[in-house]
């Protein structure tokens, strides 16, 4: 579509729509100390995420394996749980949910939040008004309360729970855009792309959405920080995974009622869970003090 | 004269706001407990067995064979007047369920509150007096990590410590809640739930109290009242801390709600009879009342816990009486 052009404008876009954040976000990152210790943490949790699932001893699934709620041993290192499979085997698989989902609501929260909050921002007036109006409205109800009414109404499933994640951060997401291009509007670029008669869909990615990124990808990173949590939240409550799947949370809550026990069952999937959102929030953390360069700003969940 | 009627126009726009709110709320509620059909409901309740008489005879019985605007406005009319309905999952009255739920809830949050505001502003001001040194960057990373932990694994972590390895503390809340138990057996199952949310408020308040009273120590009056002499102490509670107060009190009034969702997955870890706990029960049954009830419940609580922060801050800054006024 777009050939290389004399535009400069335009090339960066494209390296923008291809790394899905500017080159210098990574560099921000690595550059501070909590950066790359967050870097660090998260590569080793994601692995575990990734790969884990090829060196399990034992079939995640498989119940009766060892003897109901026994403690470390040389057969099980983490013991078994009360149904007598394998905690570590478990352990292994159990990461994806809580990053998969987080992962694909938080993109289209992005997609749709930010398209609306850039039209509304660009084109002002009535349209603008509706925009800003529907997200105060939806900001106006408690996130988790949305959730829990969504999935009492509607069951659970994967399909829900990325709905409503997506639905809780659309407005927070699209605000900010529409911030960030309110800002941005009035530079001579916008003018001149407009005087050259383009259209508004060619304006927004090209002229608008290029200069908005350093904030957004910040709050991105925030926001998938914050949706982690609530999905591990939600299995822990037993809204999210259905049994017999392997998941942290799950696992957490499973594990809870036999605490006296086999307490490595709940421990260690509570302590894979701390490490991957400590690892995300250091990431965050560095990516916002990058941008706002006084500090984190305290966004609302 | 003028000033006062400003301010209770103010107050009178963000009651109404709240009002406002808590209809959307159970508009939303309402309407999305409503999309599951009669028929779903029985089977849910009866087994796949039942008969389209016995649907039928269910569905009168709750009036669910009426269209959902009728349904919401008896609901809401009946709500306004105290009945808050029959749950039709466990056929119990609902504020027999939530009302004592509501209690402990009420209890929870406000002496967590109570407990961490204080600690918070405590930890903030003894980092903004020595920032950059030790103990402020120990307290900071410290505070980074609490903060990232999700409130049920910090729960969990207390559990294990007091209630499973030293043995202090019940390890659930509610045989002691439920049952007659003696006082001191009720206040024990308060203490780890207020912990965790004592735990999930302080690094957040405090880290706001740090940045903005390091921001008014840095002012210039706070250096000309340091070098005129003044102790310490008047320095920074008297004239740092007026100006620090209200950019923390504001951030407070708006990240309270956030702060006291964590209510839901404390009392769920304690297993404490709580309206949080309840909703999620309420919700992984599809118990419509119940779930209403708690929403509506819920939102009046973070309605009102906010309106009394916004408040406060009109207190505590005189410029934005003055704005109102105009």
């Amino acid at each position: 579509m777009t050939t290389t052009s004399d535009v400069v404008g335009l090339t960066t876009a494209e390296v923008v729509e291809e790394e899905g954040r500017p080159p210098a976000a990574w560099r921000a990152i690595l550059a501070s100390t909590e950066g790359r210790i967050g870097v660090g943490i998260g590569a080793a949790v994601l692995f575990v995420i990734i790969f884990g699932r090829f060196f399990t001893p034992y079939p995640p699934n498989a119940v009766g394996i060892g003897g109901a709620t026994t403690g470390p041993s040389a057969a099980h290192l983490l013991g078994t749980d009360s149904l007598g499979r394998d905690t570590l085997s478990r352990l292994l698989v159990g990461g994806t949910h809580i990053i998969v989902i987080p992962l694909i609501a938080v993109s289209l929260a992005w997609l749709l939040g930010g398209t609306l909050g850039m039209l509304g921002a660009y084109r002002g007036g009535t349209v603008d008004a509706v925009i800003a109006r529907g997200f105060d409205l939806v900001m106006s109800l408690p996130p988790l309360l949305i959730v829990l009414v969504a999935i009492a109404a509607l069951g659970t499933s994967n399909l829900v729970l990325v709905l409503t994640i997506m639905v809780v951060y659309l407005p927070r997401m699209g605000r900010l855009v529409r911030g960030a291009t309110q800002a941005v509007i009035t530079n001579e670029y916008v003018a001149a792309a407009q005087a050259r008669g383009e259209r508004t869909r060619a304006i927004l990615f090209r002229e608008v959405l290029p200069n908005i990124m350093a904030p957004t990808a910040a709050d991105f990173a925030l926001r998938i920080t914050y949706a982690v949590i609530f999905v591990a939240t939600l299995n822990f409550l037993g809204l999210g995974v259905k049994p017999p799947n392997a998941d942290w949370g799950v696992m957490v809550a499973d594990g809870r009622g036999y605490i006296n026990l086999a307490p490595l069952g709940t421990l260690a999937p509570a302590a894979a869970i701390a490490l991957l959102s400590i690892a995300l929030n250091l990431i965050a953390d560095a990516l916002t003090q990058h941008v706002t360069r006084g500090g984190r700003e305290i966004v609302p969940l | 004269m003028r000033l006062r009627s400003a301010r209770l126009r103010t107050i009178g726009r963000q009651l109404a706001a709240g009002l406002l709110t808590l209809f959307l709320i159970s508009i939303v509620a309402f309407g999305m407990m409503s999309v599951r059909g009669p028929a779903d409901i029985a089977h849910a309740k009866f087994g796949n067995q039942i008969t389209t008489e016995q649907i039928d005879a269910f569905s009168k019985q709750y009036g669910l064979d009426k269209p959902v605007y009728v349904r919401y406005g008896k609901w809401l009319w009946n709500f306004a007047h105290g009945d808050m309905g029959n749950s039709y999952v466990t056929d119990v009255q609902v504020s027999t369920n939530v009302l004592p739920r509501f209690e402990r809830t009420m209890i929870l949050s406000f002496v967590a509150l109570l407990i961490a505001l204080p600690i918070s502003v405590l930890i903030g001001v003894f980092q903004a007096r020595r920032v950059g040194s030790l103990a402020d960057l120990s307290l900071l990373s410290a505070s980074v990590v609490v903060a990232a932990l999700p409130e049920f694994v910090v729960g969990i972590g207390l559990l294990f410590v007091f209630a499973v390895e030293l043995g202090w503390l019940p390890v659930d809340s509610a045989t002691a809640l439920t049952f007659a138990s003696s006082f001191g057996e009720q206040a024990k199952a308060y203490v780890l739930p207020t912990a965790t949310l004592v735990l999930a408020i302080v690094p957040y308040v405090a880290r706001i109290a740090r940045g903005s009273l390091r921001e008014a120590l840095g002012m210039p009056y706070t250096q000309a009242a340091a070098l005129r002499g003044l102790p310490r102490r008047t320095v920074i509670w008297d004239h740092a801390m007026r100006n620090a107060g209200v950019p923390l009190v504001n951030a407070v009034a708006i990240n309270i709600v956030y702060l006291l969702s964590g209510v839901i997955v404390v009392e769920w870890v304690f297993a404490f009879p709580g309206i949080g706990q309840g909703l999620v029960q309420a919700t992984s049954t599809s118990d419509a009342f119940n779930v209403e009830a708690i929403a509506l419940l819920m939102g009046a609580m973070f309605i009102v816990v906010s309106l009394a922060a916004d408040f406060l801050v009109a207190y505590l800054n005189p410029r934005l009486k003055a704005a109102a006024a105009r």
